[in-house]
C-alpha cells in the first residue's frame, strides 16, 4: 500500500493547539478591560443622559461622569452595592445569592441540552444534505425567542381551558412555584437550531474534503469516518463560534427571565423600569454580572466541546 | 493611457448563468408573500374597516334569558374579524394602521445597515496590506442589541413630548448603529477575498486604483450577498422591534396609562400591539394572537424569499459529501 495515502486522522498537534483554553483578552490587557468597563458605564448611564421630565426632553451628557464618579465613590463607602430607596435599601450581594444561581441553573441546563441535541442531529443532518430539513430548521431558527415563548404560553393556557390539563407553568408565581419546562424549552430551542445548522454545515464542508474520500477508500465505516475524521475538524469551527452561541443564549435569557418572571440576574437590569428613580449602580453591577455569566457560558461550552473533540480524536 | 476596456470587468460564469436558471418555487412563493406584505404596508391604513379612533362601547343584547351586557374585548366575529381589544378597538384595523410603521421601518433600517456596513466593509477590505483582522467585539458585543437601544430609548420613549416621527427616526438610527459593525466586519472579509482574485489583480496591474477596483470589480461580486443580507437584516430588525415591544418600548412612542399602569403603542406598530396586549394572554388570547400572527407571517414570508434567493444564487455550486455513500 502506498504510504502516501495513509491518513492518520486529524493531526494531534493541531488538536492540542486548538483545545487549549486561551486567556481572554479582558484579563490579559488592562486597557481592554478599561474600555469594556467604560462601555458598560456608558450603557448604564444612558437613561440619565436622555430623559423626559415634565413633558420636556432633557439631554444631560454631564450626568455620565457624575454617575461614574458617584459609583466609584460608592465603591469605598459600600453604597454602590446597595439599591432601592434608603428606607427599603437592599444589598446587591444578597440579591446575587438567589439571582445568580437561578440564571446559572437555567442557562447551564439549556446549554447541555442544546449541545447534546445540536451536535448529534447536526452530524446526522450534515452527512446527508436534506433541503427540506434545512428549510424547516431555518424556519424555526428565524422565529424570535419571544414569539416562541408567547406561543408556548398561549398553547398551555388554551390546552388548560379545553381539557383542564395543566401541562406547565406559564410563569413563576413564587419561589416554590417556578416555571421550569417552558423557559427551558425556549432557552434551548434556538441554540439547538443554531448549533444543528452550524454543525451540519461544517460537517458537510469537511465531508467534501478529499481526505475523507481517502478514509472511505481505505474501508473505514461511515460512523468511524464521521467520528474520527470529520467531527474533530468540524468542531474546530463550532468552538470558534462559541462566543456567538453564548451571546445568543444570553440574549434569550433576557427575554425568558422577563417573560416567565424568573428571578435571575438579567431581571435586575429592568428592576428600576417601573419606579421613579433610576438605579445606576444596580444596572452597572448587573451588567458586570451578566458579562461574567457570558464568560462562564463560553468557557463551559469550550470545555465541553474540547472534551468531545478529544474523545473523538482518540477513538 | 488607453482606457481600460469594458471586458476587463469580467463577471464570473456563475453570475452569467443566473439569468438562465429556472426560478425555484421558494423564490416565487416568497416574492408573492413579500409583495403582499408591501402592499399591506402601502395601502393597509386605507383598507381598515374602522376609523382610527373608533372603539366599541358597552351594549345590551337581547337573549332568551333577558338582556345581557356585551363589552369589549370581544372574540373574533363577522363584525370584527380579529376581535376587539380591552379598550374596544378593532384589532384588524389596528394591525392595518400599524403595518406601514412596522414594515417600512424594518426595511429602511435594514437597507441603512447594509449600506453603511458595505461602505465600511469596502473601505476596510480594499485597504492595502494584510487581511482585515476579525474584529473581536469582546464582551460588549455579547450584550444583545435590544439592550443598547432599550437603555437609550427607555428615558425618552414613554410619555414623550417628541412626535412619533422623531422617535422613529431616533430609534431607527440607533437600530442601524447597533447592526452596522457585524455587517462591516463580515463584508470586509468577503471584500478582501475578492480583492485577491486574479481578475482584480489584472485590473490593478492595468492601473485601476482602489476606488475603481472597489466600485467596478468588487461591488458587482457582492451583489448577491448584499441582497441576501438586506433580507436577513429585515428579519433581524423585526426581531429587535419585537423584543423592544416585549419590554414596553414601542416604536414611535409608548403612551402610559396610570390607573392601572398600562402601556399603549401610539403608532399601533405590530410589536407594540403584541407588547400592549401581553397582559391579557391568560384570558383574551385573540388580542395577543392576532398581532403575533401578523408578525410571524411577516417573518416567515421574508424567510421563504430569503431561502429562495439563496437557492437561486447558490445553485451550481453544489458539492458532494463523501460520507453519504
Amino acid at each position: 500500500m502506498p504510504t502516501i495515502l495513509r491518513y492518520a486522522g486529524p493531526a494531534r498537534h493541531v488538536l492540542r493547539e486548538r483545545t487549549s483554553i486561551s486567556i481572554p483578552p479582558i484579563i490579559r490587557r488592562p486597557a481592554y478591560l478599561l474600555g469594556c468597563l467604560l462601555g458598560l458605564f456608558l450603557i448604564a448611564g444612558l437613561p440619565e443622559v436622555f430623559y423626559v421630565q415634565g413633558g420636556v426632553l432633557h439631554v444631560d451628557p454631564l450626568a455620565l461622569p457624575r454617575s461614574i464618579a458617584g459609583y466609584v465613590h460608592g465603591l469605598f463607602t459600600g453604597e454602590s452595592f446597595t439599591y432601592g430607596a434608603h428606607w427599603a435599601s437592599r444589598s446587591f450581594i444578597d440579591t446575587l445569592r438567589y439571582t445568580l444561581p437561578t440564571s446559572l441553573r437555567y442557562s447551564s441546563i439549556a446549554l447541555t441540552i442544546s449541545l447534546l441535541l445540536g451536535l448529534s442531529f447536526g452530524v446526522l443532518l450534515g452527512a446527508r444534505r436534506r433541503e427540506a430539513a434545512q428549510d424547516l430548521l431555518g424556519g424555526v431558527g428565524v422565529l424570535p425567542d419571544f414569539v416562541l415563548a408567547l406561543l408556548l404560553q398561549i398553547a398551555v393556557v388554551a390546552i388548560f381551558k379545553e381539557t383542564g390539563l395543566r401541562l406547565a407553568r406559564t410563569a413563576s408565581i413564587s419561589v416554590e412555584e417556578q416555571a421550569v419546562l417552558l423557559p427551558l424549552i425556549v432557552l434551548s430551542v434556538l441554540p439547538t437550531v443554531y448549533l444543528m445548522r452550524d454543525v451540519s454545515h461544517r460537517v458537510f464542508e469537511v465531508s467534501t474534503k478529499e481526505y475523507v474520500l481517502v478514509a472511505r477508500a481505505q474501508g473505514l465505516s461511515t460512523a468511524r469516518t464521521t467520528w474520527r475524521h470529520v467531527l474533530p475538524h468540524a468542531l474546530v469551527h463550532v468552538r470558534a463560534n462559541a462566543t456567538k452561541l453564548a451571546a445568543l443564549m444570553l440574549g434569550n435569557l433576557f427575554i425568558v427571565e422577563y417573560l416567565f418572571n424568573l428571578r435571575g440576574v438579567t431581571r435586575l437590569l429592568f428592576a428600576w423600569a417601573g419606579s421613579r428613580y433610576y438605579e445606576f449602580a444596580l444596572v452597572f453591577n448587573s451588567l458586570v454580572v451578566t458579562i461574567g455569566l457570558f464568560f462562564i457560558l463560553v468557557i463551559a461550552m469550550r470545555l465541553l466541546l474540547s472534551a468531545i473533540q478529544e474523545a473523538a480524536a482518540r477513538l | 493611457m488607453t482606457p481600460i476596456p469594458k471586458t476587463a470587468n469580467v463577471s464570473p460564469s456563475t453570475q452569467r448563468n443566473l439569468r438562465r436558471r429556472p426560478l425555484p418555487l421558494k423564490l416565487i412563493v416568497g416574492a408573492i408573500l413579500c409583495s403582499f406584505l408591501l402592499f399591506i404596508a402601502v395601502i393597509g391604513p386605507r383598507l381598515a374597516p374602522y376609523p382610527r379612533d373608533w372603539s366599541e362601547k358597552i351594549a345590551y343584547e337581547m337573549t332568551e334569558e333577558g338582556p345581557v351586557a356585551v363589552y369589549p374585548p370581544r372574540p373574533p366575529s363577522t363584525a370584527h374579524w380579529l376581535g376587539t381589544d380591552r379598550w374596544g378597538y378593532d384589532i384588524f384595523s389596528l394591525i392595518l394602521y400599524g403595518a406601514p410603521w412596522t414594515i417600512f421601518t424594518a426595511l429602511a433600517v435594514a437597507c441603512a445597515r447594509v449600506f453603511v456596513g458595505a461602505c465600511l466593509g469596502l473601505v476596510r477590505g480594499t485597504r492595502a496590506g494584510e487581511a482585515p483582522s476579525l474584529r473581536n467585539t469582546g464582551p460588549l458585543g455579547a450584550l444583545p442589541h435590544f439592550l443598547v437601544v432599550f437603555f437609550v430609548m427607555a428615558g425618552i420613549n414613554t410619555a414623550s413630548p417628541l412626535h412619533p416621527w422623531q422617535l422613529v427616526l431616533i430609534q431607527g438610527l440607533l437600530m442601524t448603529a447597533v447592526g452596522v459593525p457585524a455587517i462591516a466586519s463580515s463584508l470586509s472579509e468577503k471584500v478582501y477575498t475578492h480583492k485577491r482574485a486574479q481578475f482584480v489583480e489584472a485590473a490593478e496591474s492595468l492601473g485601476a486604483g482602489r476606488v475603481r477596483v472597489g466600485i467596478r470589480h468588487i461591488v458587482p461580486m457582492l451583489r448577491e450577498d448584499l441582497m441576501l443580507l438586506v433580507l436577513t437584516e429585515v428579519i433581524l430588525v423585526l426581531t429587535l422591534l419585537g423584543q423592544l415591544g416585549i419590554f414596553n418600548l414601542f416604536l414611535g412612542g409608548t403612551k402610559l396609562g396610570l390607573d392601572p399602569p398600562a402601556y399603549y403603542s401610539i403608532t399601533n406598530e405590530w410589536a407594540g400591539l403584541i407588547g400592549q396586549s401581553r397582559a391579557s394572554l391568560q384570558v383574551n388570547q385573540w388580542t395577543v394572537l392576532a398581532p403575533l400572527g401578523a408578525f410571524v407571517s411577516a417573518v416567515i414570508s421574508l424567510y421563504v424569499l430569503l431561502r429562495g434567493l439563496e437557492q437561486w444564487t447558490r445553485e451550481g455550486l453544489a458539492r458532494h459529501s463523501y460520507l453519504s455513500r
